[in-house]
């Protein structure tokens, strides 16, 4: 079944939302400091970009701070916060029971 | 300085606007033939292009973005808000104009990043789309069927007669074929957003020749009912206008099938009323190659009748030979439907004048009387109906009486 909207964030909201965390930034800005972030492994093309941004505002996740002529400047809610700390959980917990593997094990045939 | 002004061609688009890979695939086909998609122009079954200056070689991406707001030139918008244009621009990517239910953008930058790079957050954007579909498909159906029902007042038998079955059958297909149009739409759409929430991106079509004939066929055939269906409809009306279908009874050489006040009279005369200018003893007749012949008789006067009454008022007869019986059955009790529903509130709230009237055997397959502001007698008899109301301000002429002359008018028996 397919997950509702926002269940479980994508990597390009994540990311997003991290770089909120750091402080109130505009859209394109947002999305040059995830390509820096990640050392351009994460890019967010400018329509992905404008859906989630308008999806978080949506979810009242971040909030408009200001405009300055066709610059929006959007500041990362609690609800944002708590969003991007639940995710930050989740995806702990998949590292730990990734690491609770055993290293080498090549998962055919029963090895 | 002479400038030499640009060469533009019109194209018809190959597929319909939710067909996104095919749509993207077939703009960059056209650039690497020479030719780009002029900005702000109108694309929707067509496209215009205008030819690649010389030397012009850069390559061209083209993106379509789900459009957040409905889109339109008149009652929608053109263009998505400054603020995104711009930043897309300034993350190389121009915006052209929009498709259907999407923006169109192109980029000449290879380096720009992809407008679309998370294939879940894509889908989120259509289904913003897929809900203003469903929303058009509804709007659809109310205009082409809910709203013309309740004004015929689910008097569709002698709407086919009255304006022709080539009109209803024009429209009919045409109302299904838009129907299916969309309904395509809403699934294409919803398969595409299932592939992209799987995290595949968009796959070029197979067999786009295939697909192009398809759809070229549909909006042709979509396009020729339409025009066919409304040109009807003006012709209807415009005939109607110019009194093409209602004739002065003295005037009327063919035979009527019914008796008229004229038939009813022991004189054969009839004194018209002469307060009324018009539909004042005229019959109305319509002919459908389908459904049969329609007489309306409208009559104001006064006559005596054989047994020396006088009657002083109007008779409103209308006379339906149709192609078959069931179809005379059905325009039989459409004509009583429609009287009992004409007046819907009255009806709902308990107001209603209709009230049933009793019938003796007349011996025809149908009969039900009824007053509604007047008495009247529908009746139904082989391939033939009739239906008739009148007022008589002397009161000397039953509506029993009507019944039974009416009766035996259908069975081929002489009034008595």
């Amino acid at each position: 079944m397919p997950r509702k909207s926002l269940e479980n964030l994508t990597e390009s909201m994540f990311y997003l939302l991290m770089v909120f965390c750091r402080g109130p930034a505009c859209g394109t800005d947002a999305a040059a400091m995830v390509k820096e972030k990640t050392r351009g492994r994460c890019r967010i093309g400018p329509a992905t970009l404008y859906t989630i941004l308008a999806k978080f505002e949506q979810e009242k996740y971040i909030k408009e701070i200001a405009v300055e002529g066709r610059k929006r400047t959007y500041q990362i809610t609690e609800k944002g916060l708590a969003a991007y700390r639940e995710e930050l959980a989740r995806l702990r917990q998949c590292v730990a029971d990734a690491e609770g593997e055993p290293a080498e094990r090549s998962g055919r045939d029963g090895n | 300085m002479e400038t030499k002004k640009a060469k533009k061609k019109v194209r018809l688009t190959p597929c319909p606007s939710y067909d996104i890979a095919g749509t993207e695939s077939w703009l960059q086909r056209m650039a690497e033939d020479g030719w780009l998609l002029v900005p702000e122009s109108i694309f929707g079954i067509w496209a215009t292009f205008v030819e690649r200056g010389p030397g012009d070689t850069r390559p061209v991406r083209y993106r379509l973005d789900a459009a957040q707001e409905p889109t339109g030139w008149i009652f929608g918008s053109s263009r998505p808000d400054e603020e995104k244009v711009a930043a897309f621009h300034e993350m190389g990517w121009e915006y052209v104009t929009f498709h259907g239910e999407f923006y169109v953008y192109r980029s000449f930058d290879p380096e720009a990043e992809e407008l679309n790079t998370d294939p879940a957050v894509q889908a989120l954007a259509l289904k913003k789309v897929g809900s203003r579909m469903k929303s058009q498909l509804g709007t659809l159906i109310f205009w082409m069927v809910i709203y013309p029902l309740f004004g015929l007042f689910g008097n569709l038998w002698m709407a086919a007669l009255t304006i022709g079955t080539g009109f209803f059958l024009a429209f009919t297909l045409s109302f299904l074929l838009s129907v299916a149009g969309n309904l395509r739409g809403i699934l294409q759409l919803r398969k595409v957003k299932k592939q992209l929430q799987a995290g595949q991106p968009l796959t070029r079509p197979a067999n786009p020749e295939k697909k192009k004939r398809r759809y070229r066929i549909y909006w042709v055939a979509d396009l020729l009912l339409t025009v066919l269906w409304i040109g009807m409809a003006v012709g209807y009306g415009m005939a109607d206008l110019d009194g093409a279908f209602t004739h002065p009874l003295g005037e009327y050489l063919d035979e009527i099938p019914v008796p008229t006040m004229a038939s009813l009279s022991a004189e054969g005369q009839v004194e018209y009323d002469d307060w009324m200018d018009r539909g004042n003893g005229t019959v109305e007749v319509h002919r459908d190659w389908l459904l049969g012949s329609f007489y309306s008789i409208t009559e104001n006067g006064t006559f005596v009748m054989p047994d020396g009454t006088e009657f002083n008022g109007g008779l409103y007869v209308d006379y339906i030979e149709t192609t078959s019986p069931w179809v005379a059955r059905q325009m039989a009790r459409e004509y009583v439907r429609f009287d009992k529903w004409k007046n819907f509130w009255d009806y709902l709230w308990g107001n209603s004048r209709y009230t049933d009237l009793s019938l003796s055997d007349l011996g025809v397959d149908y009969a039900a009387a009824y007053t509604e502001y007047f008495p009247t007698v529908v009746l139904a008899e082989g391939n033939q109906v009739v239906h008739l109301y009148f007022y008589d301000v002397n009161d000397s002429v039953n509506y029993l009486d009507l019944a039974q002359i009416y009766a035996d008018a259908l069975k081929g028996q002489q009034p008595q």
